[in-house]
């Protein structure tokens, strides 16, 4: 009977995989080991997506018998708010920064990483990444600690030394420069391992054939490390633009979006909007679905553009 | 390994038993056999006020013979709102909610709340004063039962550091601009930047869009950012002005900190601890005083109206109202139940439960009704706050208006000019000249918020009844 039943599994899975055993003798296990995290992403991720890109569409209201249709009018209410706009303009500022300063940075502490021959290495690689691991609420209430208007580590230095002190809610500048840095902190230490990972998997034969030819360092940094390290790139382009694009926490705590919107953020403009009690809630999904494809789509061309490259280099 | 697994199982028990022992802990006695189980959702607010309503609930409970159970909860601000829509959208939601009346017009316009005119009696609608009939009507109906109002701006002043730095301060409540500047400039030599003091902390920008409201009304006289239909946009004008050269001489002259940690709801803690000698917070500022500090710091406190542009006795409306209203959710399958529920905890003809509430507040939230005003003013309250605070956070209540209600964008435009004029003012930029290159910029950005959520002439505070029409 059990033998029966083995046959007919054997001959289903023969049916949909042709008759290479190699192929369907583990789908079983590759399903089981696929439920969880597709169970999982289809309850809270696919489904909800799915509810809200319809909810979209309607003028939402939870006790309504009949929803009323608006079609693109949800979004085009969001895309015509000058503040929503300007958040888009502030996080594609904040992204440029960020990824272009944590890739210069992280790329080059990997290399000091890498040459490090003392044995702290093992210490500094554990250091950098403890950042990492705190939330980006506790980050900034670091950092506001330090920036403490009446009296932080910063601004009390400056106090004593009979300097202005600080004012991040009142300067552009130094607002904007208060939600980098914090951002920056927390990241790095990610990043220099990901880059360090990136850095040791390059064969040392490369380099060593390269020294033979007479290439110099920067033949060598811009021939071999840079092209064996697309994908390290790629990955972490992509991370920190997502992260960039929908940054919250840190502009949140540390300036609530201002001084006069030069921090705001789309995230943080829908959280602030998602209570307007004049608008349907739908507005605010419409907005949030709009970040979600803005973010995809610049993730796509980062994919296209960077895997473009590694093809050629191939 | 036996004894891993009994240990583990233990463990398990134990944790179990916890967790049990902890959700009974918010839900106070059992019903009866056969009562009605009315759910009740309240805000986690601070804890002498989840205490004193728990406490008014399980009285209620106690008494086995009305047919009636509350079973109430406590969740924080941060999940209320989705904790009570997603119990909306899957029919599980309360009979009876806290709803603040700034988004009490949400629950409206959404159809999620009962109109009360018909399930409360008439006469607990009739004890209302005006302004708290004004924060829960809509077309006519009365959405919500108002349980507590707390003006958003107070004056505080520690009369030891003022009198340390010669200022007069009692004729405080009637102080101007003027006076206020002629104070800070005084207490600049007492309170030093240096050593992390300043003379005033007052709205700082991050809240200015609502807690200046009351304020922009006064140098309006009775508008903010709009005309109360909605029609016209009020800004390009004098009273504007004022407010934008009130927040230059501030901050140009340092007698309010360029910024500061501590928000606007608790500046009273700077206050205390003698960072600041004047704060502006609203009227909860007087229960962190009596509940953190004590009789002894409220004796070294004064408690006054805020400053107007020209002072006086009678400043008119230099507030708003805001505070929670309790609703009946529109699916309740009780509502009859609910209302004597709310009745029990605000509406009825039985005030002790709402008095209890309020004493233990320290009386820094207002009675919404009149006969509960006009009982406490017959009693002693030296014991609970100074009595003097009380007629002043009264006189603000029944002079505040509502929060504006219309999209929250316009008050950060209007904010953001006045903040935009006193950065151009701190780098040297003439107010004229900074008022002048920003003021059509703001402007045409209302007009367009306004075109975008389709505001105009529709407040719906003004909204007629179907006999009006």
């Amino acid at each position: 009977m059990k033998s029966e039943g083995k046959a007919k599994l054997n001959a289903f899975h023969a049916k949909i995989f042709g008759k290479n055993k190699f192929k369907y003798r583990y789908a079983f296990t590759g399903y089981a080991l696929l439920a969880p995290a597709f169970i999982l992403l289809t309850v809270f991720v696919v489904v909800p997506l799915l509810i809200a890109i319809v909810r979209s569409f309607f003028d939402y209201r939870s006790y309504a018998d009949v929803q009323k249709f608006v079609g693109l009018d949800n979004y085009l209410t969001i895309i015509r708010t000058t503040s929503f706009v300007n958040s888009f303009l502030n996080a594609l500022l904040f992204a440029v920064i960020i990824v272009v300063a944590q890739l210069l940075l992280s790329f080059s502490f990997a290399h000091v990483l890498k040459a490090d021959k003392s044995g702290f290495g093992l210490v500094t690689r554990a250091i950098v990444y403890i950042p990492y691991l705190i939330s980006g609420v506790a980050a900034s209430i670091v950092f506001l600690f330090m920036t403490n208007y009446g009296g932080g580590l910063i601004n009390g230095i400056l106090l004593q030394l009979d300097m202005k002190p600080i004012a991040i809610d009142m300067e552009k500048t130094w607002a904007r420069v208060f939600v980098i840095l914090p951002t920056l902190w927390l990241g790095f230490g990610y990043n220099a391992l990901v880059m360090y990972a990136g850095l040791i998997n390059i064969p040392k034969d490369y380099y060593e054939a390269a020294t033979l030819d007479g290439a110099n360092w920067w033949n060598k940094l811009i021939k071999i490390t840079v092209p064996s390290m697309m994908n390290y790139f790629l990955l972490t382009i992509v991370g920190l633009l997502t992260g960039a694009l929908a940054m919250f926490e840190i502009p949140f705590m540390m300036t609530g979006g201002g001084p006069l919107e030069s921090t705001l953020t789309p995230v943080l403009y829908l959280f602030n909007n998602y209570r307007n009690v004049l608008q349907s809630s739908s507005v605010t999904i419409a907005g949030a679905i709009l970040v979600m494809i803005i973010i995809g789509t610049l993730n796509s061309v980062v994919f296209f553009l960077v895997q473009s490259k590694k093809s050629e280099d191939d | 390994m036996k004894n891993k697994k009994k240990l583990l199982a233990l463990c398990l028990a134990a944790t179990c038993t916890m967790g049990a022992f902890a959700s009974c802990g918010d839900k106070g006695d059992g019903p009866e056999a056969g009562a009605t189980v009315v759910s009740v959702w309240l805000r986690d607010f601070e804890d002498w006020s989840n205490n004193v309503m728990k406490s008014i609930m399980d009285d209620f409970n106690k008494d086995k013979t009305d047919g009636l159970h509350i079973d109430y909860r406590f969740i924080t601000e941060d999940a209320f709102g989705d904790a009570l829509a997603a119990a909306q959208d899957s029919g599980n939601a309360p009979d009876i909610y806290q709803v603040s009346y700034m988004n009490l017009y949400s629950e409206v316009r959404n159809e999620t709340v009962l109109p009360l005119n018909n399930l409360l009696p008439e006469a607990s609608f009739a004890d209302l004063t005006d302004s708290a009939k004004s924060l829960v009507t809509y077309s006519g109906n009365y959405y919500g039962y108002p349980q507590l109002m707390e003006p958003s701006a107070v004056m505080y002043y520690r009369k030891d550091l003022l009198t340390a730095a010669g200022v007069d301060y009692s004729k405080a409540e009637e102080w101007s601009f003027d006076d206020l500047y002629a104070a800070c400039a005084k207490l600049k030599t007492t309170m030093k930047k240096k050593n992390g003091k300043y003379p005033c902390l007052m709205y700082d920008f991050g809240q200015a869009g609502w807690a200046t409201q009351g304020l922009q009304a006064n140098l309006t006289g009775g508008n903010v950012c709009l005309t109360e239909d909605w029609s016209e946009i009020v800004v390009n004008s004098k009273a504007y002005k004022d407010l934008a050269a009130f927040f230059v001489e501030m901050y140009t002259n340092e007698y309010v900190p360029e910024t500061w940690t501590t928000g606007y709801n608790d500046q009273i803690i700077d206050l205390c601890d003698g960072k600041a000698a004047i704060v502006y917070t609203g009227s909860w500022g007087i229960a962190e005083i009596m509940e953190t500090y004590g009789a002894d710091m409220a004796k070294d406190i004064g408690v006054a109206t805020i400053p107007t542009l020209n002072g006086g006795a009678n400043k008119g409306t230099t507030a708003t109202n805001g505070g929670w209203s309790l609703v009946i959710d529109a699916k309740s399958k009780n509502p009859t139940a609910a209302a004597k529920i709310i009745e029990y905890l605000a509406a009825g003809e039985d005030t002790t439960a709402p008095e209890r509430y309020f004493a233990a507040a320290h009386y820094s939230k207002s009675m919404p009704r009149k006969r509960m005003q006009e009982k406490l003013a017959q009693t002693d309250i030296s014991n609970v706050c100074p009595a003097e605070w009380l007629t002043t956070v009264l006189d603000i209540t029944d002079k505040a208006i509502p929060e504006a209600i219309f999209t929250y964008d316009i008050n950060l435009q209007t904010i953001g000019l006045v903040q935009g004029i006193t950065i151009d003012a701190l780098d040297g930029t003439s107010m004229e000249d900074s008022w002048n290159s920003r003021i059509g910029d703001v402007i045409t950005e209302i007009e367009k918020i306004m075109a975008n959520n389709n505001l105009a002439g529709n407040n719906p505070r003004l909204a007629k009844t179907g006999a009006e029409k």
